[in-house]
């Protein structure tokens, strides 16, 4: 154990000929906390942690995971850290137990402990009954999940997801998502890359918003809502007077507008869920029933329209 | 050192596991090798030409000599001669082409050719030069030969076959003026009493006495299905490894190696294990196809000494050529259509399909420019003329070069590939 963030990486820059794939990027992560990249394809993610993870060399800046420099000639280093690419990184023509067992002894794993472990990471994925099924014969979601098996068999400090549920159903998404969300509670400090906002929204304590190989903006959500100056936006479906209820919604602090729309009032608030409870009060007072309430919180992707003047698929 | 060798465990089982290279490292040479051995096995009886000889000669004596004399004609080892005791039934298969061509020892052949010696006795150095000069006329003497001569049968349709024939009834009638001589000045410079020698006789005579005109068929089948099973093993293991060299280049695609990488491991470990793991495999196809092709077929690939550290010499340095090969290339579509072309390339110039000795002269020098050929040499020696851990001195040499060269070339490439 260290004191202090986990993962701290700082002026990270990678230039490939002319072109500056990351430029300067820097942060930290620290233990329990899950921090992600966001950004499109090619704005920097997958350059960035392959520095972090020693495969590429920096060209400048800095690396330290668990208190120890990263660099591409590391080596000893790199055991604290568990690598899951965004491709299933694992050899088809093996089964899951084989693979695992041939990168758990690259990671110096053995005998029974390597067994040990091979076993408890399959049943954290939940693919304990298909373990002698070779790779190939998996469904893309098991694929993904043996994919993150395989980067936890060496009981990292910081575990480094890359896209890991691009291509996969529903369903398997959500079961990966399910999986970094224990790993996170279990004390595992986790960089998670993608360009899904809603991934990032569920999963990451931080976000760091990446475009063009640059750290455009980073913390919670709330605050990278508050850095474009987001609203939220309210709609409350009732019956009664609306026009009058509208009215008096406008009067309420942190309101900045309420519109009667026919069977609801739609309301922009700073804070859409401070609001609640006046608005409550607001309709008992006008003698309107309400129906449903819905606050719509402004999204990441809008934060990233704000910051770059672009979507995030684009 | 420890993950080297598992990364090397883990490419070997995954080869195998894949079974194009099981195709491609043991099923595609062994059936080719098994196909040429079929190839070679005339119907006639064992051999890759098969010459017949009706010896006419009508005593135990003369057919003796005529004997020592096939005998002592260095018929090569692709060259079967089988006894006819009917003209007539040796021409016919001539003539159907049961056989590539026959040589037919008239009855009065042994007589006449000592009396000729005897008549001629005292010889000058020039008198035996002449003497040698009509006797001989099967080497392509263009003085016509005396009735009682063997004469070739053959048809315009096997002119190997006839070529053959000619030679032999050149080294026949050799041995025989050789032996005549010898005979007549043990017998005093007299007319040698040809009807009544003995085997014993012919042997004080300074002729080797009696039969072995052996039927070295199958012997020279073996020998042949010993140099074109290596050949095609050299041909396979290279695709092989080309194949497996390729899969770094996959992998780089599909993110194992990356993974690998990213483990606390040195670049070293990773590119060894990976070159070791083809190294073993191809060594392993290589020797699989020896011990097939030995026990299935009765090939003679030679000592199994000379035959093992062959095998390992040829299987490290085909492999790092081809892993220099598929290493430089761009993807691995690439990289397959390089090895392939390498391949074939070497096997033509190496020998692989055509063996060198069959080329011509600067085409066979040439084969020695690649390291099947050299392979292929030391084979051939091995298996052909039953050569020992001499022969193979200077081919386990050149190959060794091609390996240092090739290998290091390609390690250099390898540690550019790995670095994503």
């Amino acid at each position: 154990m260290t004191d202090g963030p986990v993962l701290t990486c700082d002026g990270l820059l990678k230039r490939y000929g002319d072109r500056l794939a990351v430029d300067g990027v820097g942060f930290t992560v620290s233990e329990g906390e899950c921090y992600g990249l966001l950004g499109p394809n090619g704005a920097g993610k997958t350059t960035t942690i392959s520095m972090i993870c020693g495969l590429v060399p920096c060209d400048a800046g800095s690396v330290w995971v668990a208190g120890r420099s990263i660099n591409a000639r590391s080596v000893a280093a790199k055991a604290a850290i568990g690598y899951v690419p965004q491709e299933v990184a694992l050899y088809p023509e093996l089964s899951a137990a084989e693979n695992l067992r041939f990168f758990g002894r690259l990671y110096g794993l053995s005998g029974a402990e390597l067994a040990r472990r091979v076993g408890e990471v399959l049943e954290t994925v939940g693919l304990t009954d298909r373990a002698g099924d070779r790779i190939e014969g998996y469904s893309g979601g098991m694929k993904r999940r043996a994919n993150i098996a395989a980067g936890l068999l060496n009981h990292p400090r910081l575990l480094v997801l890359d896209e890991p549920t691009v291509g996969v159903d529903p369903q398997s998404r959500n079961s990966i998502l399910e999986t970094v969300e224990s790993l996170r509670s279990a004390g595992l400090a986790v960089l998670y890359t993608t360009h899904y906002m809603e991934e990032a929204e569920r999963l990451c304590d931080r976000i760091g918003i990446i475009d063009g190989g640059k750290l455009v903006a980073e913390g919670t959500r709330r605050q990278l809502v508050d850095l474009v100056g987001g609203r939220d936006r309210v709609r409350v479906a009732a019956d009664g007077d609306l026009a009058a209820f509208a009215q008096r919604c406008r009067a309420l602090p942190g309101v900045e507008s309420a519109e009667d729309v026919g069977d609801a009032v739609e309301l922009v608030a700073a804070d859409g869920r401070r609001v609640l409870r006046p608005l409550i009060e607001a309709a008992d007072a006008c003698g309107v029933e309400m129906w449903s309430v819905e606050v719509a919180e402004p999204d990441l992707e809008a934060v990233f329209l704000s910051l770059t003047g672009r979507e995030l698929r684009d | 050192m420890r993950a080297a060798f598992w990364v090397a465990v883990t490419e070997m089982r995954r080869r195998l596991r894949d079974r194009s290279v099981i195709i491609t490292a043991f099923v595609a040479p062994f059936a080719l090798a098994a196909i040429m051995g079929i190839a070679f096995h005339p119907s006639a009886s064992g051999g890759f030409v098969t010459i017949g000889l009706a010896d006419l000669s009508p005593t135990p004596a003369a057919r003796a000599v005529v004997d020592a004399a096939v005998k002592g004609a260095s018929i090569p080892p692709e060259v079967s001669v089988v006894r006819y005791s009917s003209f007539t039934a040796m021409r016919n298969d001539v003539r159907r082409g049961r056989i590539a061509g026959g040589v037919v020892v008239p009855p009065d052949f042994v007589t006449k050719a000592f009396a000729f010696a005897a008549e001629a006795m005292p010889l000058t150095p020039q008198q035996v030069r002449a003497t040698a000069t009509v006797v001989g006329h099967g080497n392509g003497n263009s003085t016509r030969p005396p009735s009682w001569a063997p004469r070739v049968i053959a048809t315009k349709s096997a002119p190997v076959g006839a070529a053959i024939a000619a030679d032999l009834v050149g080294a026949i009638n050799s041995r025989l003026a050789a032996g005549t001589l010898a005979a007549s000045v043990t017998y005093g410079g007299q007319r040698p009493p040809v009807a009544q020698l003995e085997p014993s006789e012919v042997r004080a005579a300074g002729v080797a006495p009696a039969v072995l005109v052996v039927n070295r068929g199958q012997s020279a089948r073996q020998s042949l299905v010993g140099y074109f099973a290596p050949a095609m093993a050299i041909v396979f293991l290279f695709i092989g490894a080309g194949t497996g060299a390729r899969s770094i280049l996959a992998e780089r695609e599909g993110g194992t190696l990356a993974r690998l990488v990213a483990a606390p491991v040195r670049a070293a470990s990773v590119i060894g294990g990976k070159i070791a793991g083809l190294l073993g495999l191809a060594i392993l196809s290589i020797l699989t196809m020896w011990v097939a092709t030995s026990r299935l077929f009765g090939a003679s690939w030679g000592a199994t000494g000379p035959v093992l550290a062959l095998s390992v010499a040829t299987a490290v340095s085909m492999a790092g050529v081809a892993i220099l090969v598929a290493a430089n290339a761009r993807d691995q579509a690439r990289a397959d259509l390089a090895v392939l072309i390498t391949g074939l390339v070497l096997a033509l110039f190496g020998g692989n399909f055509f063996p060198p000795g069959s080329l011509p002269p600067l085409l066979a020098k040439l084969s020695l420019a690649t390291p099947n050929g050299w392979a292929l040499q030391g084979f051939g020696d091995l298996a052909l003329d039953g050569a020992g851990a001499r022969a193979i001195v200077g081919p386990v040499i050149a190959l060794t070069g091609f390996a240092l060269v090739c290998g290091s070339l390609a390690l250099v490439r390898a540690r550019q590939v790995i670095r994503l």
